[in-house]
């Protein structure tokens, strides 16, 4: 597609997009010249100040319902040590109560905040330290504890939502409370384009959350328009995509010719319209609808990777098959030019029963991540692909009900790993009890801040006329953690 | 500046560059413009009807003509020729009602010679009611219109409201009925305070409770606020929510003020009938199932406040605004507190509703002097039997007892099936069952798989099964139904053959609930696989249960017979039914002495029963005097009619409490009710004035401030208004607005490319009353409209056609392709309004698109890969050209099945039209059903090779297919091989860009 606007410009082609004008899918466009949508246009202010790409996809876990750091990446002894007691009877009475952040930037549903949950609940289970650089990880995390090196675990994460919209607040940036928000793979997709000519630029896999917290707001482009939304794919081979196949009753001969005698009727009528761009944009949509369908299925056909690589990810086994699918469809997509790949695993809300819970997510989801960390490495991908682990919020250090914990915005612990992203490194801190995140803390935007920095983005220029975005929209890069 | 702790300092470099800019001076750059002062904005000043330039140009067909002639004449361009006359229908249909002309219709039109057939077909367009259902969804983006939603598994709503959608359907009838726009937003921002009896105008207030957020005001202020000003003003009032506006002069307490207008409302449902059903919310409990949303001011006196930084944690509560309208839009508003009638304080005395309680209590007293008759018909039936068998025995020798044990000769059976052939008399209610092999069989595992018989069982029987349970399942509960009134009223015998328990068992369904007493329960050992026979000996209220002819339970049934059927049933099982036999039991002088006995409490029941109707329905007519009373709808004084309200009330509580006795035999439950009686007797007596109303009570009167505000709004004298709706109109027609930026009349918003043109046609639109219809009459019947969407000669003079020397061509909304895809084929379903459709139906119900439901958070994936619109915000449609839209066409269900259908409905005319080549009068009727023209010799050409090869392409065998998915086509291809290339020649007209082009 080179339907290239000489006469426009940069900020003309945005303004037109804000107005509705036609979604060429100009980043496409653009970087189907090899170059970035902000590296065409003749007036981006500030060409020196863009970043250099250290990174072009991003794969993109996330954790639906709040997976406790307490018990995965942010070891704190403390709390088995005053175990049972309240946070009143244990040391740390001030550290909670009294700290700048407590309660202030939460935003609770009808107003009323949630209950401190005060009896501290011992961890409920080991840590080790992994690695040369030792950090320590959970023992629910063996497989991925292992990859250690490559992980920068940042410890000091939070955010303002207290429920589980937080999902869509982690994907976005803003509280549900201020509305819908393009998610950030839709960012990533407007300001790259695609790599790639037969497959979506941002493929989304697993349920999404609920209505309840974001819904398809969390990988939706919002305002920069549909063909910025993650398109979801399922890993079934049968039905990969959303109206990907006709079903039996048409046979391939007849696709076929339907396209030759479609594009041959189209072209007799595109002579007769010369003026019109949107038709051959059309006729050129179709050849990639064309491609697409015969590509999609292409990529989802695992059987085409050796048992040795099935098995390391863990298909077959099935604890861990769902998420290996996803894992290994998700290395073969960035393979292929796909730029972001975000995908979900839902359950982790344990207010109950946390062991139990913890332990059974963490069995579906440790070995296939580690899995892919390992072979994106293995095939020199890993330089290229930053590969990010993240949840909505983490869980509290005192116990809810008898045996679980409840939502914990005030500080989390998320990981990234490739692409210009140091191994090996902790970054940021909670208080003893894993309660604030006290040192360095960060707002979720500088995760995406991050991102968009290792793709070559500068995260600030992003913006189109129209929607005005907040200061806590942009963030800022986590430099410490960049290579 | 950030909170402490947040954010970055700025670097020394950054402080430097900044000090030192100071330090020279803060000189701004030299050739910087400085901005024209507010006042002077255009979209500040008053509508003034500009004369429309006089011209001598041919070209000109009415006024709006002129201005763009005038700007084409500046400008060295020409103009397009007329778009051709099919083209020109197609759009004008697609524009006016949203679905193309059939080709009779096409051809009817091309063929008339008339000089005004252009003309006459606008006016029959703008008449037809699809011209409503496709300017009301264009109204519905402007508007956001929202279905609700929230957490559809329980029920809980959280989003805009339950029977939004009567706002919908005010949308669409107020356009066909081509309400005045103006009436249209004070209706929508005020129904309440100016037609609060007119259920169908309050409906109208649709537009504000869809802002309602179960979980945060603030959030549905903000949008209220913000929204309203934006959709019909064209203001981004947003911007000032924080902070004073950076480029309008809109200071931060004007948002406050404007939010002011909205403070006291609220929204509740309203009865709209004596059907007072509700249902359950998982949180706010019962609401009404049928009924009209709407607005109200219920705290007519709650200040407002300004938020510091626009958080609402930070309420200035010194400073309380009142309500006032942005100063530099001009006008003012009077505010003036509205009283309000009854219907609106007391929405359930609106007449179709009490009328309609009495009607239905009148109703009930029929029903209960029908059911007393009936019951004194069958006591003297039961009595008569009675003394007809006394008499018998009476009269026969003594020597000789009579006939009345349960051992007598054998009566041949009124029902018997051994399932050899499939029986007419059974009805599947649910399930997979088959009849074969001489076995009635559900082989699939289900939840109370039901068939019934048809014949009505004698009420003394004997009813005999045999059957085999299966091994799929769980409980494997296998059994029968007497008594069967419906899934949900039956006396019930079955088996349970489960791995850790095997169970015999009787027990009943009442009006929806099962019971299962612990005396109907008999463990005893059962095999899957094992061929059983049950049998079921029904004696009024007794029934004995046999296994394979051994007795197992002697029961006394605890719920009344009922006169029913036979029914089978399987659940979490299957099984295997081998023989069924019905047979009657002549009944003993014992069981006619128990029926007649029975049929005496019945006659007291039902006395009971038709003075508990009467006494309730003289409670509700003096509850209603009393109301209507103390609303002051009647002149009499309200003291005495609350008295005899109060005690009419007692008393109506008392005859329920008596019919309850009727039929009550424990005595300690009767001793109970009979003290309940004497305590009300008491109350009754006691000369109270406490009744219960007929529902909730709400403020008698209104503020008045939405009134004042859609009255500013709503004025000739308001320089948005007009303009803002105007300028969205053309934007409809045109696919580009005449000012660009469509909800955003700003400084830092766009200017219109025809000033004049659009003062023109604000004007035009307020001095025809507001009156829609009229402005679309004069934009489609203007040259400008009419031209063809190709110049060969502005490519390069005019290429973003901001001249508008062509007509742009648009992409259909996501709307328009589904409804014109299924219009083409015949399928659509014009019928309009009532509730939302499931979206998940999109592909397979075949109603208008603006129907189904659509919420931020459900919408249908075949229209939002069409850009459907977002219901927070759709000031303007995406018009985005993505793959998935090439594959929705050529795989969605939707497209295979209207192009299958289609096929069969066009080659049919194509075989009995004429004697000449089908395929080539099928593919000239296919080019003008779906693309409403007739195919070029080249596409012909084209065509009739592809019906010509792909048959044979077809005939090969094993062509691989697609992969099945989840495909969801319902028709199958033709067989044929010709018709089949037919359908798919049909699915490529389909994905055609003209057929999804407007052109």
């Amino acid at each position: 597609m080179h339907q290239q606007q000489p006469t426009n410009t940069r900020r003309n082609c945005l303004a037109d997009l804000g107005m509705g004008f036609t979604g060429l899918a100009l980043g496409s466009l653009l970087a189907s010249d090899g170059r970035s949508r902000s590296a065409t246009a003749a007036d981006v202010p500030e060409p020196a100040a863009r970043p250099p790409a250290k990174a072009r996809s991003v794969i993109w876990y996330f954790m639906l319902g709040g997976t406790s750091h307490l018990e995965s990446f942010d070891y704190k002894p403390a709390i088995n040590r005053y175990a049972g007691l309240t946070i009143d009877e244990s040391p740390y009475r001030s550290t909670v109560l009294d700290s700048p952040h407590y309660r202030k930037n939460v935003r609770d549903f009808a107003g009323t905040p949630r209950a401190l949950m005060a009896q501290l609940y011992p961890l409920q289970i080991g840590f080790q330290r992994r690695g040369q650089c030792g950090m320590e990880v959970s023992d629910w995390w063996p497989h991925v504890g292992s990859c250690a090196d490559d992980l920068a675990v940042v410890r000091s994460m939070w955010t303002t939502d207290n429920d589980h919209a937080a999902q869509l607040q982690f994907h976005t940036g803003r509280h549900i409370f201020d509305g819908f928000h393009p998610s950030i793979g839709s960012w990533i997709n407007y300001g790259l384009g695609s790599l790639n000519s037969n497959l979506p630029e941002f493929v989304v896999m697993g349920g999404g959350p609920g209505d309840c917290c974001g819904g398809v707001g969390a990988h939706s482009g919002s305002y920069l328009g549909p063909e910025f939304s993650g398109i979801p794919m399922s890993t079934d081979p049968a039905n990969p995509l959303a109206f990907g196949t006709p079903g039996t009753s048409v046979s391939r001969i007849e696709r076929t010719r339907q396209l030759q005698l479609l594009q041959q009727l189209n072209g007799y009528a595109a002579v007769e319209y010369p003026d019109d761009p949107i038709m051959r944009a059309r006729i050129q949509s179709y050849e990639m609808a064309f491609r697409m369908q015969m590509s999609v299925p292409e990529v989802v056909s695992l059987t085409q990777e050796t048992q040795q690589t099935q098995q390391a990810y863990g298909i077959g086994n099935p604890t861990t098959d769902r998420v290996a699918r996803c894992s290994l469809t998700a290395r073969r997509l960035v393979e292929r030019g796909v730029r972001f790949v975000q995908i979900y695993d839902d359950g982790w809300d344990a207010h109950s029963q946390l062991k139990q819970n913890h332990s059974t997510r963490c069995a579906a989801v440790d070995q296939p991540i580690a899995a892919l960390l390992k072979d994106l490495k293995h095939r020199g991908l890993l330089d290229e692909t930053i590969v990010v682990w993240a949840t909505e919020f983490g869980r509290t250090p005192g116990a809810e009900r008898s045996d679980g914990r409840d939502h914990h915005p005030y500080g989390f612990s998320v990981w990234m790993a490739g692409g210009g992203i140091r191994g090996g490194i902790v970054h940021g801190a909670t208080d003893e009890i894993g309660f604030h995140a006290v040192e360095d803390r960060h707002y979720v935007t500088d995760l995406h801040a991050t991102l968009l920095h290792q793709l070559g983005l500068d995260h600030r220029s992003l913006e189109i006329p129209g929607h005005k975005r907040l200061e806590i929209d942009f963030g800022s890069p986590i430099n410490a953690i960049l290579a | 500046m950030p909170p402490a702790g947040e954010g970055e300092h700025l670097s020394q470099q950054q402080i430097t560059v900044l000090s030192d800019w100071i330090a020279a001076g803060a000189l701004f750059p030299p050739d910087e413009a400085i901005p024209a002062s507010p006042s002077e904005w255009w979209s500040v000043q008053p509508v003034k009807r500009p004369a429309p330039p006089a011209t001598d140009n041919p070209w000109v067909r009415n006024p709006i003509d002129t201005f763009i002639a005038a700007a084409h004449t500046q400008q060295q361009l020409t103009p397009a020729r007329e778009a051709s006359p099919p083209v020109l229908l197609r759009r004008l249909y697609l524009d006016l009602i949203g679905i193309p002309p059939t080709a009779a219709e096409l051809n009817a039109w091309l063929n008339d010679t008339s000089p005004d057939r252009f003309e006459r077909k606008v006016d029959e367009l703008l008449a037809r009611h699809e011209y409503g259902q496709r300017w009301g969804r264009h109204w519905m983006d402007v508007w956001r219109y929202s279905d609700w939603y929230g957490s559809r598994a329980i029920n809980e709503i959280r989003y805009s409201q339950r029977h939004i959608w009567r706002w919908r359907d005010w949308i669409v009838d107020s356009l066909n009925t081509d309400k005045p726009y103006d009436r249209m937003i004070t209706e929508m921002l005020a129904a309440d305070e100016i037609a609060a009896d007119d259920a169908t105008a309050l409906a109208a207030t649709g537009f504000l409770g869809r802002n309602w957020y179960k979980f945060d005001r603030n959030v549905w202020m903000f949008e209220t606020v913000e929204q309203t000003a934006q959709a019909f003003l064209a203001v981004t009032l947003r911007c000032a929510r924080c902070h004073d506006h950076k480029y309008d002069p809109l200071s931060q307490t004007e948002y406050y003020q404007f939010r002011a207008f909205f403070e006291p409302h609220d929204v509740r449902t309203d009865p709209l009938s004596a059907n007072l059903t509700t249902e359950k919310d998982a949180t706010l409990g019962d609401v009404l199932k049928e009924g009209v949303s709407r607005i109200y001011d219920r705290e007519l006196d709650v200040p407002t406040f300004v938020f510091q930084r626009g958080d609402n944690r930070y309420p200035d509560k010194d400073r309380p605004v009142s309500p006032a309208v942005p100063a530099f839009l001009g006008g003012s508003v009077n505010i003036q507190p509205v009283q309000l009638p009854a219907a609106a304080s007391d929405p359930h005395l609106r007449p179709a509703v009490r009328n309609g309680l009495i009607a239905n209590a009148d109703r009930t007293i029929s029903e209960a002097q029908a059911a007393l008759q009936q019951a004194h018909s069958k006591q003297q039936t039961a009595d008569l039997a009675v003394a007809e068998r006394q008499q018998q025995l009476a009269t026969q020798n003594p020597d000789q007892p009579a006939r009345q044990t349960a051992s007598e000769p054998p009566v041949p059976p009124i029902f018997a099936d051994d399932f050899h052939t499939r029986s007419p008399h059974w009805k599947v209610v649910s399930g997979d069952w088959t009849w074969q092999d001489g076995v009635l069989q559900l082989p699939t595992v289900a939840s109370f798989a039901t068939v019934v018989a048809e014949p009505v069982l004698p009420r003394n029987c004997r009813i005999k099964v045999r059957y085999r349970t299966l091994q799929p399942g769980s409980y494997r509960s296998v059994g029968f139904s007497f008594d069967y009134l419906d899934t949900g009223n039956s006396q019930d015998v079955y088996t349970a053959t489960g791995d850790a328990s095997q169970t015999i068992q009787a027990f009943h369904r009442n009006a929806g609930q099962q019971h299962y007493p612990a005396a109907g329960i008999v463990k005893t050992p059962l095999q899957v696989g094992q061929e059983i026979c049950v049998e079921a000996i029904i004696r009024e209220q007794q029934l004995t249960l046999l296994l394979d002819g051994q007795q197992k339970l002697e029961y006394t049934m605890p719920l009344a017979r009922r006169e029913g059927r036979l029914v089978l049933w399987v659940h979490q099982g299957s099984a295997q039914f081998l023989q069924v036999e019905v047979q009657p039991l002549i009944s003993t002088l014992a069981d006619l002495q128990v029926a007649a006995a029975q049929a005496a409490t019945g006659v007291k029941v039902a006395t009971a029963g038709l003075a508990a109707a009467e006494a309730e329905r003289e409670s509700l007519s003096c509850r209603i005097a009393a109301e209507l009373a103390r609303c002051g709808l009647s002149t009499e004084p309200h003291q005495p009619l609350a008295e005899k309200a109060a005690r009419a009330e007692k008393l109506a509580a008392i005859a329920r409490t008596r019919s309850t006795l009727a039929s009550t035999t424990d005595s300690a439950k009767v001793q109970e009710l009979e003290a309940t009686i004497t305590k009300l007797q008491q109350e009754a007596d006691s000369q109270g004035t406490q009744y219960s109303p007929l529902g909730p009570n709400f403020p008698r009167s209104s503020t008045g401030r939405r009134l004042a505000l859609a009255r500013w709004i709503a004025s000739p004298q308001n320089p948005r208004t007009a303009r803002v709706a105007v300028n969205q109109i053309w934007l409809r027609h045109f696919g580009e607005a005449l000012v660009p930026s469509v909800a955003n009349f700003g400084m830092n918003g766009a200017r219109p490319t025809h000033p004049q043109l659009l003062d023109w046609l604000a004007a035009e639109l307020i001095h025809n009353g507001w009156q829609m219809k009229s402005i679309h009459r004069l934009i489609v019947c203007s040259a400008t409209w009419r031209q063809a969407s190709t110049n060969p000669h502005t490519t390069t003079t005019n290429p973003a056609n901001r001249w508008l020397t062509r007509m742009p061509p648009r992409r259909m909304e996501a709307e328009i392709v589904r409804d014109s895809l299924l219009h083409a084929a015949g399928l659509l379903d014009l019928q309009p309004g009532g509730p939302e459709l499931p979206e998940s139906d999109i592909q397979t119900l075949y109603r208008r698109s603006l129907y189904f439901r659509n919420t931020p958070n459900e919408k249908a994936g075949l229209l939002e890969t069409f850009d459907a619109p977002n219901p927070n915000e759709c000031y303007r449609r995406q018009n985005s050209v993505v793959p998935q839209q090439a594959l929705a066409l050529l795989n969605s269900g939707l497209a295979l099945d209207a192009s299958r259908h289609l096929a069969e409905k066009l080659i049919t005319v194509a075989q009995t039209a004429s004697a000449e080549n089908h395929n080539l009068q099928f593919v000239r009727l296919a080019f003008e059903t779906i693309l409403s023209r007739s195919p070029t010799e080249q596409e012909t050409t084209a065509c009739l090779q592809f019906l010509q090869d792909l048959p044979t392409q077809l005939q090969q065998s094993d062509l691989p297919v697609f992969p099945a998915g989840t495909g969801t086509a319902q028709r199958s291809p033709a067989t044929d091989p010709l018709q089949r290339a037919r359908e798919n020649l049909l699915l490529v007209l389909f994905s055609h860009n003209d057929f999804v082009t407007i052109r």
